[in-house]
C-alpha cells in the first residue's frame, strides 16, 4: 500500500510539472484528487487494512494530498503567468488603424457665434429675449422713434406684408416689446433673424442675423456702454482687441455711435479683412432715446439706458475666414462639417 | 454728399492734409465714405506738340514721333492711331508718375529709344466727359488747329509748351464724399460741412455769406411782382414759398470757378441760371427751382395737391401720374412742377428766357418722400426735402441766387419778394442741465466747456436756456445736446466703465435650454446644422406636396426680392428638401442635416387684422445615405425626446400627410397634440425633386413640445427581489403592428411587467402566407416578494389567450 502511494506521488508530481496548460493541469488534478481519482481510491481501499496500519496510511495519504495540492497551486500560478504572457503577445493591435466612433455632426457657424455671444452676456447677468420675425411696424419703427414718413425708415429696405405688418428689419422691436412689459432693471440681448431687401451676393443677404443688447436702469451712462462693449469685444474677439466709438445717428438712440474694433485678424496692422485700415466696423450703439423710453412707458428722467446691435454673419465670416456669405446658406455638408 | 476741399476752405482754415481731414471729420460724426484726390499722383507730365510722325521700321503699328516740350525735342514711340502732326498732347516725360502707380522711363521699343509717353484721358485719371472731343482709348488731344479742337477755349496751348499739365488743366482737386445721416440735412451743404470742419479743426467759422443775412433783412415783401402772384392752397404740405424774379436774363455758360465746384460735387453744368440753382443748393442746402415766367399761365402760382390722375411730364421727359397725396406747383391751368421732386418740362428755362422766377420753398418732408418713392424719382432736391428743411434758410437761398445772377452778369434783380410763410419755424428751447448731461455721458465736463462747444456750433446759450439755430431743427431735447457735446468733447475720450447697478441673473429660458439640448444631441448623433431662408414660392410648396390647408396659411410679401421669395413658408419641409437636393447635386454620398427655424402661418387672418401671425420653432431633420432607415430616424427622435425629458407620448401611423410615404410615416402624439412627424419622403415628392434615392424627414414642433418637457425625476428603490424572465414568440398576420401587440401584453401583464423587449421579427413561407413571427422577452418582478413560477405562468397564459382572441395570434412552438 505504501509503495502504491509512493508511486502515485511520484507519477503525479511528474505529470504536474509536465502539464502544458491550465486545462491539462485540471485533468491531472481530477485524475489523482477527483472523486474517482487514484489517491481517493486508495483512501477508499483502506477498509481492508488493519487497525494499526490505517492511521499510518491515512496520515501518509493526507500528507501526499497536501503536497499535491501545493504542487498544483504552484503549477497553476506558473501556468497563469505563462497564459498571460501568451495573451499579451497575441493581443497586440495597431492603434493607428481607423477608429469606429459615431461621427460627430456640426453646429452652423452662425449658431456658434450666437452661442459665444450669449455665453458672454449671460455671464454678465443678461437674459436672452425673443420676438416675432413677422412684426408690426409699430414695434419695428413707431415705438423706436421712427414714425411714418420718417426718413430713417428709408435707411433699411424693409419687406412689407401689409402697411402694418412687415418682416422685422432689425431685432430692436424685441427691445420695445420687453420694455413695454418689464420694469427696469432690464438687461437683455436679443439674437435673431432679420430681413432687408438686399439682393444676394458675396457680402449681402436678404436674410441675416443680429444680436442686439439693451440695458435700462438708473444711472446708466455712455461710458458703461463703452466699457460693456469693450469687455464683450475682448472676450469674443481676443484680449488685445481695442474699441473705438465714432458719432453716428440712429433714430432710437441719442447720442448714437458706431463702434469699430481693432482688426482681430491682423491685430490692427492692416489686412484684407479690415481693408488695410486696422479697424473693423462692428456695431451700432447709443443711449436709448428718451422718446423710445417714453413710448414704452419708462420715465427718461428716472431711467437711462443703452442699446447696441451687430450682424452675426460679419463676425462669423471674419472669424472663420469665409469670404462669400452665400456659403453660409448653401448648406453643402462639406462646408458644414468643417465647423 | 460730395465736398471739395477748395470749397470747404472758403469756410474754414484747413491745416491738415485731406486724408487727415477725413479722419477728423469721421471721428466728429461726419463719416467719410471716400476721398478722391484727382491729379495727386501726376508728376512731370507736360504740354507737348507733335512735330513729326514716322513709321517704325520694325513694326506695323508703332509710330516714331518728335515732340516739342518747350525746352527740348523728345523722340517718343507710340502705338496710338489718333494723333496727327501738329497736335498738342500731354507728354509724360522720363521719370513721370501717373495714377495707379504707373511710372514712365526712357526705354527701347523695338530697338528705337522712346523718351516718354503720350497720355490718354484715362491714363491721367480723368473722365472723357470732362473735356470735349476726347475718346476713351486714344491720346488726349489738347489742341488740333486743323479741326478747331481745343479742350479749354480760353487757353492757347501752343504758347504753353512744357507747362505742367496738372496746373494748366487744373486737374488737382481733393473731393471728400460724406455719408450724411438723415438727422442732419444742414450738412447736405458746403456751408454745414464747413461749419463742422471749423469746429472739428478748432478754427473759426469764416461765414462768407454774412452779407446775405444782411440783404435778407432788407428785401421788401410784395403781393405781386411783374404781375406774378402766389397762393398756397395746401399749407399743411408747404411751410413757406418765396419767389424772386430776375429780368433781362442772358442764358449762357457759367464761369469756370462755378462749373468746377459743381463738377467736384458731382453735378453737370447746364446753363448759368440752372447752374445757379444747383450751386445754391450745394452751398446752402436749399433746393431751388427756376421757371420761365412766360410758361406760367395767368401769372399765378398755386401750391396745391394734385388732382387724382393728374399727369405731368418732368424735366427728364417722363410722364408721371399723380394723386391728391402729391403736392404740385401749378399755374392757372396745369402743374408746372412736382413740389420738391422735379420741375416740369413745360416750364423749363429755354435759351430765349427773359424773365426768371426763382422758387425757394419748404415742403413737408414726409409727403416729398412718399411722392418721390411713388413716382420713382429720388433727386438731389427730394433727398434734401424729405429730411425736413429750415424755412428760415429758404430766404437766404433765394437772395443768394439773385446775388449770383448779378455777379455772373446773367440778368438784373427785380426789387422785392413774394413770401408766403404760413407756418413759422418753431424755435426749440432746452434747459441746460450739465449734471444730467454728465450723468448720461459718464463724464465730468464743466458747464463752461459745454457752453463753449455749443456756441462754436452756433447754438446759443442764454441764462441756462439753450436755443439751437434755425438750421439745427434736429436739436429738440437734452439728449440731443448731450450728443453735440460728446461729439466735440471727443467720443474717444469717453472712459470705459462697468454698470454700477443691482445684480441681475443671466439664465436661459426653458425653451432656450431645450433648444440647446436638441442641438447637442443632434451634433452627437452625427447631424449637421443648416440655415435656410424663410422665403418660399408656390412651386416649392407644391413640389413638397404641402396640403392646400397649410399652403393657404402662407404669408405673401408685397415687395419680394423676386418670385422665388414671394411667401413666408408655412412649412419647413420644402427648405429642407431643397437643401437635400443641393447636396445630392453636389455628389455628396450622404447628408444628415437639421434646421432649427421658424414657420409662419397666417391662422385666422391675423395679418389682415393687423396682428402678427403664428410663428413656431420647428426642428426639421433631413437625411439620406446608406445607413439611414425609418427606425434609425425613429431612434434619433426618441433620443431627442429623452434628452429633453418628454416621456409620455404615443407613436401613431400617419397615412394622410402627403409629404411623407403613406406606409412609412408616423406621428408622435401627446394627448391630441401632434408634437412630431417622421418618416420617409413620399416617392411622388422625390420624383418632383428628381431625387432617386430614399430621403428621411422629421419635424418636431419645439414651440409645442416645451410644455411636455417635465423634469421631475425621483429615486426609485433598486429591486430587492429577483425577476422572472419569460420569452414568447407568436405568429400573426403581416398587417398587425407590434405596437398593437405590445399594448395587449402590457395591459394583461399589469404592474408586474418590468420590461418588454422585442428581440426578433421573422418572416418565412413556412409560417404561412402573409405571416410573421414576433418574439418578445418579458421580465416580471414583484417589488415586495419573490415571484412564484405559477403566478407568472398564469399571466403568460392570459396574455397568450388575449393575443389569440384579439389579433388571432398563434403561439409559435
Amino acid at each position: 500500500m505504501k509503495e502504491k502511494i509512493e508511486q502515485i506521488k511520484n507519477a503525479s508530481i511528474k505529470e504536474i510539472s509536465d502539464a502544458k496548460d491550465q486545462k491539462n493541469l485540471q485533468d491531472i488534478k481530477v485524475k489523482y484528487l477527483g472523486k474517482k481519482g487514484e489517491l481517493t481510491t486508495v483512501l477508499r481501499g483502506m477498509g481492508g487494512l488493519s487497525a494499526e496500519e490505517r492511521p499510518l496510511i491515512g496520515k501518509l495519504v493526507n500528507e501526499v494530498r497536501d503536497l499535491l495540492e501545493e504542487k498544483f497551486a504552484e503549477k497553476e500560478k506558473l501556468l497563469e503567468v505563462e497564459a498571460l504572457k501568451e495573451r499579451l503577445r497575441t493581443e497586440n493591435i495597431d492603434v493607428t488603424e481607423p477608429s469606429k466612433k459615431i461621427k460627430l455632426g456640426s453646429i452652423h457657424p452662425i449658431t456658434q457665434i450666437i452661442n459665444e455671444v450669449e455665453e458672454i452676456f449671460l455671464g454678465m447677468g443678461y437674459q436672452i429675449a425673443d420676438g416675432p420675425e413677422v412684426e408690426k411696424t409699430f414695434y419695428n419703427f413707431d415705438q423706436l422713434n421712427a414714425p411714418a414718413d420718417h426718413p430713417s425708415r428709408d435707411l433699411q429696405d424693409t419687406f412689407y406684408i401689409t402697411d402694418d405688418i412687415i418682416l422685422r428689419s432689425q431685432t430692436s422691436p424685441v427691445q420695445a416689446r420687453v420694455m413695454e412689459k418689464q420694469k427696469p432693471p432690464i438687461k437683455i440681448i436679443c439674437p435673431g433673424t432679420v430681413y432687408r431687401s438686399d439682393t444676394v451676393d458675396a457680402t449681402h443677404s436678404p436674410v441675416f442675423h443680429q444680436v442686439e443688447g439693451l440695458v435700462v436702469d438708473k444711472n446708466i451712462a455712455m461710458t458703461d456702454l463703452k466699457g460693456t462693449l469693450e469687455m464683450f469685444a475682448k472676450k469674443c474677439l481676443g484680449e488685445n482687441t481695442k474699441i473705438r466709438f465714432r458719432p453716428h445717428h440712429f433714430p432710437f438712440t441719442e447720442p448714437s455711435a458706431e463702434a469699430d474694433v481693432s482688426c482681430f485678424v491682423c491685430g490692427g496692422k492692416g489686412c484684407k479683412v479690415c481693408k488695410g485700415e486696422g479697424w473693423i466696423e462692428l456695431l451700432g450703439c447709443g443711449m436709448v432715446h428718451p422718446n423710445v423710453l417714453r413710448n414704452c412707458g419708462i420715465d427718461p428722467e428716472e431711467y437711462t439706458g443703452f442699446a447696441f446691435g451687430f450682424g452675426v454673419e460679419r463676425i462669423a465670416m471674419a472669424k472663420f475666414g469665409i469670404e462669400d456669405m452665400r456659403l453660409l446658406f448653401e448648406n453643402d455638408v462639406r462646408f458644414l462639417k468643417q465647423f | 454728399m460730395k465736398a471739395s476741399r477748395e470749397w470747404l476752405e472758403e469756410y474754414s482754415e484747413i491745416d491738415v492734409n485731406t486724408i487727415e481731414l477725413g479722419d477728423i471729420l469721421t471721428m466728429a460724426g461726419q463719416k467719410v465714405e471716400t476721398i478722391d484726390e484727382t491729379g495727386k499722383d501726376i508728376k512731370n507730365v507736360v504740354v507737348g506738340k507733335i512735330l513729326e510722325i514716322e513709321k517704325h521700321q520694325d513694326s506695323d503699328h508703332l509710330l516714331v514721333t518728335k515732340v516739342d516740350v518747350g525746352d527740348e525735342i523728345l523722340q517718343i514711340v507710340t502705338g496710338a492711331p489718333n494723333i496727327k502732326e501738329g497736335d498738342i498732347v500731354p507728354i509724360a516725360k522720363d521719370g513721370a508718375d501717373l495714377p495707379n502707380e504707373v511710372h514712365i522711363k526712357t526705354g527701347l521699343l523695338r530697338g528705337v529709344s522712346s523718351c516718354g509717353m503720350m497720355c490718354s484721358v484715362g491714363e491721367l485719371g480723368i473722365g472723357v466727359h470732362d473735356f470735349p472731343n476726347q475718346i476713351e482709348n486714344g491720346i488726349m488731344i489738347l489742341q488740333r488747329d486743323s479741326e478747331g479742337i481745343k479742350v479749354l477755349p480760353d487757353i492757347d496751348f501752343e504758347k504753353n509748351l512744357g507747362k505742367d499739365i496738372v496746373e494748366i488743366l487744373e486737374l488737382k482737386e481733393d473731393v471728400i464724399d460724406f455719408e450724411i445721416t438723415p438727422n442732419r440735412p444742414d450738412c447736405l451743404s458746403i456751408e454745414g460741412l464747413g461749419r463742422e470742419t471749423a469746429v472739428a479743426l478748432k478754427k473759426t467759422f469764416k461765414n462768407p455769406r454774412k452779407d446775405i443775412d444782411e440783404i435778407s433783412k432788407k428785401i421788401q415783401d410784395k403781393e405781386e411782382i411783374e404781375g406774378l402772384t402766389v397762393e398756397i392752397q395746401a399749407p399743411e404740405l408747404c411751410y413757406r414759398y418765396i419767389a424772386r424774379l430776375v429780368k433781362n436774363v442772358k442764358i449762357g455758360p457759367s464761369p469756370k470757378w462755378l462749373t468746377r465746384r459743381l463738377k467736384a460735387c458731382g453735378m453737370r453744368s447746364i446753363n448759368n441760371i440752372v447752374d445757379i440753382t444747383n450751386y445754391v443748393m450745394l452751398e446752402m442746402g436749399q433746393p431751388m427751382h427756376a421757371f420761365d415766367i412766360e410758361s406760367i399761365e395767368g401769372k399765378h402760382i398755386t401750391v396745391r395737391r394734385a388732382k387724382n390722375g393728374e399727369k405731368i411730364t418732368t424735366l427728364d421727359e417722363v410722364e408721371r401720374e399723380l394723386n391728391e397725396e402729391d403736392l404740385v406747383i401749378a399755374d392757372k391751368n396745369k402743374a408746372v412742377a412736382i413740389a420738391g421732386v422735379m420741375g416740369g418740362l413745360n416750364s423749363e428755362i429755354e435759351n430765349d428766357t427773359k424773365t426768371v422766377v426763382f422758387e425757394s420753398a419748404v415742403f413737408y418732408g414726409g409727403a416729398v418722400r412718399k411722392t418721390s418713392k411713388k413716382v420713382g424719382l429720388r433727386t438731389e432736391s427730394s433727398s434734401r426735402f424729405e429730411k425736413g428743411l429750415s424755412p428760415e434758410n429758404a430766404l437766404r437761398a433765394v437772395n443768394r441766387a439773385v446775388q449770383l445772377v448779378e455777379l455772373l452778369g446773367a440778368g438784373e434783380a427785380i426789387e422785392g419778394k413774394i413770401d408766403k410763410y404760413p407756418t413759422k419755424q418753431k424755435v426749440n428751447k432746452i434747459k441746460l442741465e450739465p449734471e444730467k448731461i454728465n450723468q448720461l455721458l459718464g463724464t465730468n465736463i464743466t458747464k463752461q466747456e459745454m457752453i463753449k462747444i455749443l456756441e462754436k456750433l452756433e447754438i446759443k446759450v442764454e441764462n441756462d436756456i439753450v436755443i439751437p439755430p434755425y438750421f439745427r431743427q434736429d436739436i429738440e431735447q437734452r439728449a440731443d445736446l448731450s450728443e453735440e457735446i460728446a461729439r466735440f468733447y471727443g467720443y474717444d475720450k469717453l472712459d470705459t466703465t462697468l454698470i454700477k447697478a443691482d445684480t441681475t441673473i443671466g439664465l436661459k429660458t426653458k425653451e432656450q435650454k431645450i433648444q440647446d439640448k436638441i442641438l447637442e444631441t443632434l451634433q452627437n448623433n452625427g447631424l449637421s446644422e443648416i440655415y435656410t431662408y424663410g422665403f418660399i414660392n408656390e412651386k416649392e410648396l407644391d413640389k413638397s406636396n404641402i396640403s392646400p390647408e397649410v399652403k393657404k396659411l402662407a404669408i405673401c410679401l408685397t415687395n419680394p426680392l423676386n418670385d422665388d421669395y414671394k411667401y413666408m413658408r408655412p412649412s419647413t419641409i420644402p427648405s429642407m428638401l431643397a437643401t437635400i437636393k443641393t447636396n445630392i447635386n453636389k455628389k455628396n454620398k450622404e447628408a444628415y442635416l437639421f434646421d432649427i427655424s421658424r414657420r409662419y402661418q397666417n391662422i385666422d387672418g391675423k395679418v389682415e387684422s393687423g396682428e402678427v401671425p403664428s410663428e413656431e420653432t420647428i426642428l426639421t431633420i433631413g437625411m439620406y445615405g446608406e445607413d439611414i432607415d425609418f427606425y434609425k430616424l425613429k431612434g434619433l427622435m426618441e433620443n431627442i425626446l429623452e434628452q429633453i425629458s418628454v416621456s409620455h407620448y404615443d407613436i401613431e401611423k400617419e397615412k394622410s400627410n402627403q409629404s411623407y410615404h403613406p406606409g412609412r410615416c408616423a406621428n408622435l402624439v401627446v394627448g391630441k397634440d401632434i408634437i412630431a412627424t417622421l418618416g420617409e419622403v413620399h416617392p411622388e415628392v422625390l420624383l418632383n425633386y428628381e431625387i432617386n434615392q430614399r430621403v428621411y424627414l422629421a419635424e418636431l414642433n419645439i414651440t409645442k413640445v416645451v410644455k411636455y418637457s417635465k423634469k421631475n425625476k425621483k429615486y426609485i428603490e433598486v429591486p430587492k427581489f429577483p425577476a422572472v424572465e419569460r420569452d414568447i414568440a407568436i405568429i400573426v398576420n403581416e398587417e398587425i403592428e407590434v405596437g398593437q401587440i405590445e399594448k395587449i401584453i402590457t395591459k394583461k401583464a399589469k404592474k408586474l411587467l418590468e420590461s418588454l423587449e422585442l428581440f426578433d421579427i421573422y418572416r418565412d413561407s413556412k409560417l404561412g402566407e402573409n405571416k410573421k413571427s414576433i418574439a418578445y422577452s418579458l421580465k416580471f418582478r414583484d417589488k415586495n416578494k419573490t415571484l412564484q413560477d405559477e403566478e407568472v405562468n398564469n399571466i403568460m397564459n392570459s396574455i397568450t389567450e388575449e393575443l389569440e382572441k384579439q389579433i388571432g395570434a398563434e403561439l409559435r412552438k
